[in-house]
């Protein structure tokens, strides 16, 4: 299988998995997307320093994966991705910040290496938890959320449409990069000079079938407001979940859970 | 009833893609659309269902004139099966892409249900419903794309040269297909032994101009009607 078909396969499993009919996958959209946002901003607004703040928001994540049966490792692909990101952007925190704080075993512990660490536990933390609101949420409920929240109807549809029009972008990608590569076969990637007329070609044809999909779509009476207006019944599983969701996450920001269970065995 | 008066299509004031053209196709006709490549089938085709709206002349489906006004009605009595199926397929699975059209129409959910699953019987892929789009063959998806519009029931089914990339097995079962559909059909295509087998009534078309229409039977059995515009003769007369 080759990464484009890879890609496809890999947004064909979210939908699966969007589908199953788990704990999460049937709590309402708006909840779920607003303890996304709450543990983003929660997470983000940690000392950079504060390591075992950091480590404990991960506690909510283990819970969610748990209970709604929801493998972190599905994931990797995107973390490994991520990480490299925040390597490249942390990497000069160890070098510039060499303020030692404590010794483990003689060897120094800076502040720029637990900032860094920090900064890669926060980011794959980030990921995960965007990961569970799309791996739980279609994209039409997430719509129909940011509708709630007042998002301008005109963004929520292009949104949307961009996310549906992944896969055909895909399919054309590959179609494209297939013909170029049958007759370009002693070829690694694409030659330079290729690449003017291969973009050229690809955005024409995207234009085109992006034209045709919306055609299609019109003549079985689409119209942009038809996710948005299904309601969605806020049952009180939702509001509980909301609720412990919000609390959880409160204590693992504001409490030190760690400090505490060290005192314990102090 | 469908009826086609005056009717002249350009995109450009120097170009005319369809000139002058008149004909009427009455409720439970079959009736097939065919030119050489270039012809102008196609864009018919899109006149029909307000696809291009800059026309001269006047369209109507059913005493529903073709304007921006009245497409919503218009469209939900036509099913339009689009020549490449992946212009037509875009969601996640095959039932969802059938469903697409009766959520869109905002019937029950338990209608929607009950219509998709109904459309997919019709075309017998059933077990497909679940599998996702992109794993379906090619002849898989044409049937698909039959499924989404039978979903609206429409009164006109149109066709776009529905027989490309189809193989013989595949090809015969539309054939039966569309011979089991009721309704008015409207087949555009250049496969006449298709057109043969299926329509009561044929228009010709050639540079955006109607240059026949009649019996089935008599155009296409008429060899220098055919090949002065572009055409053969159907393969099952041209043995005999």
């Amino acid at each position: 299988m080759n990464k484009i078909e890879n890609a496809i396969y890999q947004i064909d499993m979210f939908d699966k998995q969007i589908n199953q009919k788990s704990i999460f996958n049937q709590l309402h959209p708006l909840f779920k997307l607003l303890l996304t946002f709450l543990y983003l901003i929660l997470l983000t607004s940690i000392n950079p320093y504060d390591i075992f703040t950091t480590i404990a928001m991960g506690i909510y994540l283990f819970i969610i994966s748990i209970v709604g049966n929801l493998p972190i490792k599905n994931c990797k692909k995107q973390l490994k991705v991520v990480l490299l990101l925040l390597i490249i952007v942390g990497i000069a925190n160890p070098i510039i910040d060499r303020r030692v704080i404590t010794y483990i075993n003689n060897i120094p512990i800076t502040t720029g290496m637990i900032s860094f660490i920090t900064l890669l536990i926060k980011g794959s933390f980030a990921l995960i938890n965007t990961y569970f609101l799309i791996a739980t949420t279609s994209i039409e409920s997430i719509c129909y959320a940011l509708k709630m929240l007042h998002l301008p109807n005109m963004l929520i549809i292009v949104f949307m449409l961009i996310y549906r029009y992944i896969t055909v972008f895909l399919k054309q990608v590959e179609d494209i990069w297939t013909a170029y590569s049958m007759r370009a076969p002693k070829q690694k990637g694409v030659h330079y000079t290729a690449w003017k007329s291969l973009i050229g070609s690809f955005m024409l044809r995207s234009i085109d079938r992006a034209q045709n999909v919306y055609e299609s779509m019109e003549l079985r009476g689409f119209s942009p407001d038809m996710f948005l207006l299904e309601k969605r019944k806020i049952n009180v599983r939702s509001v509980s979940y909301f609720t412990i969701g919000v609390m959880l996450l409160l204590i693992l920001r504001f409490i030190p859970i760690f400090n505490m269970i060290g005192y314990i065995f102090i | 009833m469908i009826k086609v008066e005056n009717v002249s299509f350009s995109y450009d004031k120097k170009n005319t893609i369809i000139s002058n053209i008149n004909f009427s196709i009455n409720d439970g006709e079959t009736v097939g659309l065919i030119g050489a490549n270039g012809a102008g089938k196609s864009t018919i085709l899109k006149l029909l269902v307000g696809l291009e709206l800059n026309t001269q002349g006047e369209i109507t489906i059913d005493d529903l004139k073709v304007q921006k006004d009245n497409l919503t009605k218009i469209r939900q009595k036509i099913g339009y099966v689009f020549q490449d199926p992946d212009n037509q397929l875009f969601m996640p699975t095959v039932y969802e892409d059938v469903a697409f059209a009766p959520k869109n129409y905002k019937f029950s959910p338990e209608e929607v249900h009950k219509r998709t699953i109904e459309s997919l019987q019709k075309v017998g892929i059933e077990e497909l419903k679940d599998k996702p789009i992109f794993q379906l063959s090619g002849g898989q998806k044409k049937l698909v794309t039959i499924a989404t519009v039978l979903s609206m029931e429409p009164d006109i089914l149109i066709f776009d040269e529905p027989t490309i990339a189809l193989d013989p097995k595949n090809r015969r079962k539309f054939i039966y297909l569309v011979q089991a559909l009721k309704g008015t059909k409207i087949i555009a295509s250049h496969d006449l032994d298709l057109i043969y087998d299926t329509c009561s009534k044929v228009i010709l078309i050639a540079n955006g101009k109607i240059i026949a229409q009649g019996q089935t039977k008599t155009i296409l059995e008429d060899k220098d009607l055919l090949e002065n515009n572009g055409l053969e003769l159907p393969l099952s007369l041209s043995k005999r």
